[in-house]
């Protein structure tokens, strides 16, 4: 269970009606007036106006540049369990992100984190995580960890969990546990 | 369109969207993963969805404004007054698919291939819009933006596809996926659709709202120009000889 799921909810509908309510001039109107006395003036304002709006267009375009670079290194944000265990040799212990479903039975507590075995494939690993875990981390779950291998075991700083694309209230669901959890995503 | 007809018109709009709410926070059942806070799902899909036409309408817009034989002064109006909606809805869907990762994924953001090429669809069409402000002439202004739109909107076939492409960590898409099979449960599925349409309704509201505006905007400029010729005129006739 998510803690303060309906707190996350609520922000969520109460700022998409504040942006709609202030944007549509239902709430918060503003006047808008020139300070500039004379039309001549304002035309003045206007191109002074122009100025301004092509420095703001050209820091969006450095803003763009700057996201393509930082999502270069993320195209692949993770490597399924078998393509890890696959590129292990290659990958050594350079940082990186594994993905796959929780084996359920395995997650065991440790001192600052905890052990657990990750599968997806028919291939299965090892997690060493140190950190905390989110909310919906339990048996069964697919999971992003990010860290490194050392040997065969992958050392974790921080998990995310990957949900899929599928919604059904809980009274439907069929407890399931699938090999390859992310097996939409090729 | 009339006074009246646009006041009915948005008060449609509104009684939509309260519908909306009432089934997506009441009706609608809580996720067997999720909980509760699966009911960010049907602002986050139907927003994105409001983005990806609003700048489909601005990029035909602006093909109709470029094509001499159907050039007019209302296409470029309503490619900037769709985008425009289009930047609001794409800021609305970055934000509340935050808000909906924290909980869900345990993240607030992460720099994958589809929020990054969101955000980036976000700042393309900001840029756009700060790019229709800039120029000498409305036709030199036209064509630059025209021209801007329509390579901007190369980026929602990729927004729309990077998690088809690459393996992300947003899920992949609940209705129209790869198999086209949906694989959302019933009356989830009805109050999805049930937003978008509604959403979908909003867009048309805001968008000719806002095409009214910029109409008023321009005849005020024009009217400004003439203004400030004639004050030019009268104070070199006063000079005294």
């Amino acid at each position: 269970v998510i803690p303060h799921a309906w707190t996350y909810v609520s922000v969520g509908y109460g700022l998409t009606a504040l942006v709609l309510a202030t944007y549509t001039g239902w709430m918060f109107r503003r006047r808008r007036t020139s300070n500039a006395s004379s039309p001549v003036r304002r035309m003045a304002e206007r191109k002074r106006h122009r100025l301004r709006f092509s420095i703001i267009a050209l820091l969006c375009i450095g803003a763009v540049v700057w996201m393509l670079v930082l999502m270069q290194r993320n195209v692949v944000f993770y490597k399924t369990v078998s393509q890890a265990v696959a590129d292990r040799d290659h990958d050594g212990t350079r940082s990186m992100r594994i993905g796959g479903a929780v084996v359920p039975g395995t997650i065991h507590p440790t001192a600052d984190g905890a052990e657990f075995r990750l599968t997806q494939g028919g291939v299965t690993v090892t997690i060493d995580h140190h950190g905390s875990e989110p909310a919906l981390f339990q048996d069964c779950a697919p999971v992003v960890a990010d860290g490194h291998w050392r040997g065969t075991t992958f050392e974790s700083g921080r998990l995310i969990i990957k949900h899929g694309s599928d919604y059904e209230p809980p009274a439907d669901a069929k407890k399931r546990c699938p090999d390859d959890p992310f097996s939409n995503d090729r | 369109m009339k006074f009246l007809t646009r006041r009915l018109f948005g008060l449609a709009v509104l009684v939509a969207l309260g519908v909306t709410a009432v089934l997506a926070l009441w009706v609608s059942p809580d996720d067997a993963q999720q909980g509760d806070a699966v009911r960010l799902l049907y602002l986050h899909v139907p927003t994105a969805w409001i983005a990806y036409l609003a700048f489909f309408v601005t990029a035909l817009a602006s093909v109709l404004w470029l094509v001499p034989r159907t050039r007019r002064a209302t296409w470029d109006l309503l490619a900037g007054a769709s985008a425009e909606v289009g930047v609001i809805f794409t800021g609305l869907t970055l934000v509340l698919g935050s808000l909906w990762g924290r909980p869900v994924w345990g993240v607030w953001w992460e720099w994958d291939a589809r929020l990054t090429t969101t955000a980036i669809l976000f700042f393309l069409y900001l840029g756009y819009l700060a790019l229709r402000r800039t120029g000498a002439t409305a036709d030199e202004r036209g064509k630059r933006c025209a021209i801007a739109a329509l390579i901007a909107f190369a980026d929602v076939p990729i927004v729309h596809f990077s998690v088809n492409w690459w393996q992300t960590l947003h899920q992949t898409g609940t209705v129209f996926n790869e198999e086209m099979n949906a694989t959302i449960h019933g009356s989830m599925a009805v109050t999805l659709v049930f937003a978008v349409g509604a959403f979908t309704l909003l867009y048309a509201y805001l968008v000719q709202l806002r095409l009214r505006v910029a109409e008023l905007e321009e005849g005020l400029e024009d009217r400004e120009l003439e203004l400030a010729i004639a004050e030019r005129v009268r104070a070199e006739q006063v000079v005294p000889v």
